[in-house]
């Protein structure tokens, strides 16, 4: 079964000078007679994307910077609707994308798993099923009832590593994750990392990293400027990607 | 295989996050840890902690008495508690309605990385700033007693009037969560609007002294003003809600005909942000 089918998908940003607009630059505008939504350019992050990704299987998505990476990722987890084409998602898609957002400064570890969890969509039963499991993993000790304030990055990341990696969904969308704390954290959240995908979820990796795509991922996508330059099998397409 | 199915081609427009978003579970237990959250930081880490919620109003009935009672030596009686009713619910609209026009933009790291119905971010601005007014209203009723205000079936109109004051400052508070995406400096805007509000709203005065042949104009155009006028009304004078409330009702709807329809054809704004 299809757990993602993406069918010429394009999603484009506005570069229109009407967004975030300040008083002074409207005024100007109007006192030169210009009309306010003249220029109304906008670029394709993504564009003629083609796939088909299996449920249970591991997609790695590569590419230079400002590829359109991470605009897939937030297509795919349904932050971004298509302006172009189709996307078909099978369940429900999960983000662990860039760690620790939405955290509260002010609030405790404990009531940040609560908080985060239920943005992420969980509910109170799920996250009571499994926030011993969270605590345990994120190794944070006393340092739980602490105010996340307080914590060091490496333990923010941890925590949310923690979320993330403990609540699941059909469809795992990881922005490049792998490198979190030090060297026994980033075993052990290797380690999880890898049961997570030998587990019968889809995943959608995007990394840099081309050992963690060939290590991880068996379908990979390669895109450049938005446009696919390439779809299929890891090993095949990273050669072509480390050729270019 | 679960129901959870989604489907988007592109112009298939989703249903209205809005809309459906209000009465679904998940958006109910995002509000309240979004809002119990925010409660314990706000009075927490504050070496008053929850008393803010009572000295900022009273302080500011303070000055206004005595900037009116001794220096201009004016205002009834009952000055204190018309000043006080005024205050507390004016105060309910503004700090929402500021804090609501951030609300979206402050998040915009949050609104990127999941997707979750946003209006709660500035419904919640509302609720938490609700709870500065209940607290106001303990004072209130405080000053009622001591001022020895007989209590009046009138009375019964005061979670009336709340209740039409929240679906207000909700719709008003939504509206500004959107422009704030596109327009950064509403916020220096609203220091103003709201001030100039305060003004405009008989608050620091009785409606009774606005000169008789220009109130009904007043009361048609100044929005919170019929609203300011029933709350002294029921609770100080023994009268039902002023009339013109029907205004304040038709003005309401017509803010959430915005709100509704600029969160439909917003549903991209994590892209503007």
């Amino acid at each position: 079964m299809n757990a993602i089918e993406v069918k010429d998908l394009g999603i484009k940003f506005r570069l229109s000078r009407f967004k975030n607009t300040r008083v002074k630059e409207v005024l100007s505008k109007v006192m030169s007679k210009q009309k306010l939504t003249a220029q109304k350019e906008h670029f394709w992050a993504l564009r003629n994307l083609n796939f088909e990704l299996w449920q249970g299987e591991v997609l790695g998505v590569i590419g230079s910077n400002g590829s359109g990476k991470s605009t897939l990722l937030r297509t795919i987890g349904g932050i971004y609707e298509p302006d172009e084409g189709s996307i078909k998602v099978e369940g429900s898609a999960s983000a662990l994308l860039s760690l620790g957002t939405g955290f509260k400064d002010d609030l405790n570890g404990l009531e940040n798993i609560y908080l985060n969890a239920i943005i992420l969509g969980f509910t109170q039963e799920e996250i009571e099923a499994n926030i011993d499991d969270i605590v345990a993993f994120t190794e944070l000790g006393r340092f739980i009832n602490e105010p996340v304030k307080n914590y060091s990055s490496g333990m923010k990341a941890r925590l949310g590593f923690g979320i993330a990696v403990h609540l699941r969904r059909e469809v795992m969308l990881v922005d490049e994750i792998l490198g979190v704390g030090d060297f026994k954290f980033r075993k052990k959240s290797q380690e999880k990392i890898e049961e997570l995908i030998s587990d019968d979820r889809t995943v959608v990796l995007v990394s840099h990293s081309m050992d963690s795509i060939e290590n991880f991922t068996s379908k990979c996508l390669w895109i450049n400027k938005g446009q696919q330059m390439m779809f299929g099998e890891t090993k095949e397409v990273v050669r072509a990607y480390l050729d270019s | 295989m679960e129901g959870r199915r989604r489907e988007v081609s592109g112009n298939l427009q989703e249903s209205s996050i809005l809309i459906m978003g209000f009465f679904s579970r998940s958006y109910k237990s995002i509000l309240k840890y979004l809002v119990l959250g925010e409660i314990k930081v706000k009075y927490k880490n504050r070496f008053l902690g929850a008393a803010w919620a009572v000295i900022d109003p009273l302080m500011l009935m303070l000055i206004y008495l005595f900037l009116i009672k001794f220096i201009f030596q004016r205002g009834g009686p009952n000055y204190a508690i018309e000043l006080l009713v005024g205050l507390i619910t004016y105060r309910w609209f503004s700090t929402s309605i500021m804090a609501s026009s951030r609300s979206l933009l402050s998040n915009g790291k949050l609104l990127q990385t999941v997707k979750f119905p946003y209006s709660v971010l500035p419904l919640s601005r509302v609720l938490i700033n609700g709870v500065d007014l209940l607290v106001g209203f303990v004072i209130l009723f405080i000053f009622v007693y001591f001022y020895e205000i007989p209590p009046s079936w009138n009375w019964l109109w005061i979670p009336v009037l709340l209740l039409l004051e929240f679906q207000f400052i909700i719709a008003s508070s939504l509206i500004v969560s959107i422009i704030g995406v596109y327009f950064r400096d509403l916020l220096n805007i609203l220091t103003f609007g709201v001030r100039i509000l305060l003004y405009a709203s008989p608050i620091l005065y009785g409606i009774e002294q606005v000169p008789e042949h220009i109130q009904p104009t007043y009361l048609m155009l100044s929005p919170l003003s019929s609203l300011m006028v029933s709350f002294k009304n029921v609770l100080i004078f023994d009268k039902g809600p002023s009339v013109y409330l029907a205004i304040f009702i038709g003005l309401s709807a017509l803010l959430w005909f915005i709100a509704i329809y600029s969160f439909r054809t917003r549903k991209n704004i994590s892209k503007d942000l």
